[in-house]
Parts: structure tokens; sequence; C-alpha cells
């Protein structure tokens, strides 16, 4: 028997996929309409899709998903500017790299999630430290990742370019930036995704009823109305899908011309 | 390891000018790394001096001495393990292990299995992406309601948190074996169970592993959040406890024990996988 298959076609595969999500909505919701799996709290499919569908109609809640995407867009946002410069220093020269890799090393394992609470205390109630703590979590994977973006430079390029007598700038302008934007943008991708899981557990845990979190808290409070914490659950999941896909193209789009030249 | 001290040997029996040179690195690469720390706790020191904010920021020394007292103990029937640290973080970390193990079980088994299976796969990709995109701390309520309380709904919260990187990075991993291996394993009729254990599983090892790294990062976090509500004990529990008795010094303490544990699970994890990858640095590592 022959254990590993080709790959499927592309438009079987998106077929397959639709196939697959009604399929296991409806398997769940014939297994919990029929009691054979029972239980207070269980999702029931079409109930969940019935309240995710009210919410995307309501106005309030889209004040809150917007409310959560621009906390994520400044997290974000700071997170990229800090860890593309301190990760793209790192990577280039030594003695900023022995000067923060420590200090990286403690402050990495630090959940940002814990650390937030402390952030609203010291700042104030508000967006900002939901945002910090968004830009806590999405600083690592942009950090390493710029890092070793500048460290994989073809040291080559450059030498060539000393040879031509290229200022210092041009040599990052024109070599050492476009050759690692496509890694750093990997970074920024991956962060993306977290990032919008910890807003909302951010507003969730600390956030005082505000963005999705703050939506799903209040509907937590009172047991008959799981409907709505599991259909708000499941537009933030697919907010958070949409926003990968979306990064994905972006990458497509702007670095699609280093695929072939990755090392 | 042994390549460190091999380099030590080397610098040692290499000329003097080298020696010299070799000197001030070392120095230069063990307190060049302090310094940005030292500021940091200098910063830490000052907010806690400060009139306004100071009253949250416990002093760096009175940290340190709680972490002592509460973590450590002279005791060796006790495993040198201080109140807090039996009470607080032993459970955490044995419900943290737990829901890990099971999360690797479930994401490794389960990913393998769609990762053979291209039309399996396919049908499933779309929930994976989107369990790897849900806000898992929002059905913490839901989780103790379906679970009931004790330590099984934080568990399996962890687990559920957890198992998406293992099993999103399964899935990839076998798929990327390809059909050229296919091919050879079919030509030499070799069978389906040395295909698995010996091209499929070391194959999709390091991506596997790229996965299981970012589930042991998320299970701290997710362990965290778990003891947040409905808990009787745990790092997560200690901290709201702390916090609303203006305990900060025991919030602070909480957060260096974190950042420790963090670090200890790394190192760990990296002496592992150099173990189990030793093989892949070299032979494949430059094209993935």
């Amino acid at each position: 028997m022959q254990l590993i298959h080709e790959p499927l076609s592309r438009r079987n595969e998106v077929a397959l996929g639709i196939v697959g999500v009604l399929g296991s909505a409806l398997v769940l919701e014939v297994l919990i309409r029929l009691d054979i799996i029972t239980g207070s709290g269980l999702p029931l499919p079409s109930a969940v899709a019935d309240q995710a569908w009210g919410l995307l109609g309501d106005n309030d809640f889209w004040t809150q998903i917007f409310y959560t995407l621009r906390e994520w867009m400044l997290g974000l946002l700071i997170a990229s500017v800090v860890g593309v410069v301190l990760g793209g220093l790192m990577g280039a020269s030594r003695t900023v790299f022995k000067l923060f890799s420590l200090t990286v090393e403690i402050l990495r394992p630090l959940p940002a999630i814990a650390v937030g609470p402390l952030l609203v205390l010291l700042i104030s109630d508000g967006m900002l430290p939901m945002a910090l703590t968004v830009a806590i979590a999405c600083t690592w994977p942009i950090l390493f990742n710029s890092m070793y973006a500048a460290q994989a430079v073809d040291p080559v390029a450059i030498q060539t370019a000393r040879t031509l007598h290229v200022s210092p700038l041009g040599i990052l302008a024109q070599i050492r930036l476009p050759a690692a934007l496509p890694f750093m943008f990997t970074g920024i991708r991956v962060a993306a995704s977290i990032g919008l899981i910890v807003a909302v557990s951010a507003e969730l845990l600390f956030g005082g009823g505000v963005g999705i979190g703050g939506y799903i808290l209040l509907a937590s409070t009172s047991a008959s109305n799981l409907d709505a914490v599991y259909a708000a659950t499941l537009v933030a999941g697919v907010m958070g899908v949409l926003v990968s896909i979306l990064f994905a193209a972006a990458d497509r789009l702007l670095f699609g011309w280093k695929v072939g030249l990755a090392q | 390891m042994s390549a460190i001290v091999q380099n030590k040997t080397a610098v040692a029996g290499s000329r003097t000018r080298t020696r010299a040179w070799s000197a001030r690195s070392l120095v230069s690469s063990l307190l060049l790394p302090l310094i940005v720390p030292a500021l940091l706790v200098l910063l830490w020191w000052m907010g806690s001096q400060s009139e306004v904010k100071g009253l949250f920021i416990a002093p760096p020394l009175d940290v340190l001495d709680r972490t002592v007292s509460d973590f450590l103990s002279p005791h060796p029937g006790d495993f040198f393990l201080g109140e807090v640290a039996r009470n607080d973080l032993v459970p955490s970390l044995w419900r943290a292990t737990l829901g890990f193990w099971l999360a690797l079980v479930v994401g490794v088994g389960l990913g393998i299995v769609l990762g053979l299976r291209p039309v399996l796969a396919a049908l499933f990709q779309p929930l994976v992406h989107l369990g790897r995109s849900l806000p898992t701390p929002a059905l913490i309520g839901v989780f103790f309601l379906l679970f009931g309380t004790g330590d099984w709904p934080k568990v399996l919260l962890i687990a559920f948190g957890v198992v998406w990187p293992i099993l999103f990075n399964t899935i990839d991993g076998v798929q990327g074996i390809g059909m050229a291996r296919a091919h050879v394993a079919a030509v030499f009729k070799i069978p389906s169970r040395d295909v698995l254990f010996r091209i499929v599983l070391p194959g999709a090892a390091p991506k596997i592993f790229a996965g299981i790294r970012v589930a042991l990062s998320l299970s701290l976090i997710m362990m965290v959040i778990s003891e947040l509500q409905k808990a009787k004990n745990g790092l997560g529990y200690l901290l709201v406890y702390d916090q609303r008795n203006f305990d900060y010094p025991g919030f602070w303490t909480v957060l260096v024990v974190l950042a420790v544990v963090g670090i200890v699970l790394n190192v760990i994890m990296i002496q592992i996988e150099r173990r189990v990858l030793a093989w892949h640095r070299g032979v494949t590592a430059q094209h993935d």
C-alpha cells in the first residue's frame, strides 16, 4: 500500500474544504439534535451561525470589531518598528547582538497577557495598554525574522558594492534592505495572526468591556447567552483567517520576486 | 557541549596574539550582554522609587527576596521548593504539562493521518486554519461549563489552545516530504511501517519541532490564562490574588518566576531538538 499520495489540485482542495466545513457542522448538529452527545453549553452549529449572522448585522458589534482592529493595528505597528529596527541592527552588528541577546532571551518567555494588567496600572485604562500588550507579543517573531534576515544578506553582494564605492547608506538602502525585507515581512505576517488573538484575549482579560473580547466577556456573564460567546469567538476566528489570507496575498504581491532567489 | 569544549581547546592551542584577542572578546561577550539587563533593572528600581507609579512597582531587591523566600526552601524533604512553589507552581506546571502532552499526541497523530491523506487534509484544512485563529481564552467560560470545575477544563483549554500549531505544522511537514521519496519507497516496495517511521516521521520532524516550540511557549500563556478564573491555585491565580490584595511584590515575583520557567523550558527544548534533529543540520537544513 502506498502511504504518501499525490497532492490534490487547487480547485479540488477548495471544494473539499467547503464540503468539510459544512459536513462537520452538519454532523455536530445531528449529534446534538439526536441527543447522542449531551450536556449544557454545547454549540449547536445552526444556532451559532444564526447568532453570528445577527452579530454581523449589528452596528454596535461592528463598532467593537473596529475597536479591536484599531488596537491590533496600533500594536502591530509598534511591534513592527521595534522588531525591524532592533532585529535588523542585531543581525547586522555583532556588538548590538551581544548587547541585546540576553535581554531578549530573558524577556521573550514572559507571557504578554500576564504583563498586561501591570500596563493598565502603570499607564491607564483604555486602548494603549492593550495595544502595548499586542505589541509585546508581536515583537518577538518580527524581531527574530528581522535578525536572521539581516544576518543572511549575501556578503559577496555587500563586498561588491563596497568595491564599487557605494556608500554605507547606499548599501543599506540598495542591498541590505531589499534582501532582508521579504523575510522581515514573514515575521510581520506571523505576528499579525498572533496579534489579533492577543488583542481579543487582552480585551477579555483586562479590557473593561470594549472590543470583541469585551463583548464576549459581557456575553459570558449570562449562561443563557452562550451562543453569543460562540458566535463572537467564531467571528474573531474568521477575522484571523481573513487577516492571514490578506497578509499571504500581500506577501505574494510584494515579494513574489523573491521566490526563486531564496536560499 | 562537545563542540564548545573543542572550540575552547582550539582557542587555547592557538598563538598568543589570538589568545590576547580572544581574552578581550571573552570580556566583551560576557559584559556586553549584561549592560542592557542592568539598565533595565536600574529603570525598574527608579520606577519603584517614583512617587506616582512606585506603588505598583515593587523594588527589584524586594522581589528577589520574595522570590527566594516563596519559591525556595532549605528542606530537602520538600525538594527545596518553597510553600508557594509547592502550592501554586507545581500544580500549574502539572496542568500545563498534561495539556501540552495531550496536544502533542493528538496534534502529531492527527497531523500525520491528515498529512498522508490529501483528501482528508483538504476536508479539514479550513477548520484547522479557523482553529489556529480562534482566540482560545474566549472559550474559557464555555470549557468550565462543559467540563465542570477542577483541573480538567484547564488542562483541556491548554490542550485546545496549543494543539493548532502542532497539528498545522505536522500536516505541512508530512505533505512537504514530496513525491520523489514516495516513488522511491514504492519502487523498492518498502513496507508502510518503515515508510512511516523512517521516511514520513523523520522527514516531517523539523517542521513538527517548529510547531512544538510555538506550542510550548503558548502552553505557558494558556496555563496562566486558564487559572485567572475559578481557580484555587496556580501562577495565574496568584497573579489575580496578589493584585486584588495590592500585594505588588508578590505580583512581580510571579512575573519573575514565569520568565524563569519560560527560559528553562526553552533551554530544555533546544537541547532535545539538538539531539533529535542532529542529523537534520547539514543534511537537509539548507533546503528548508
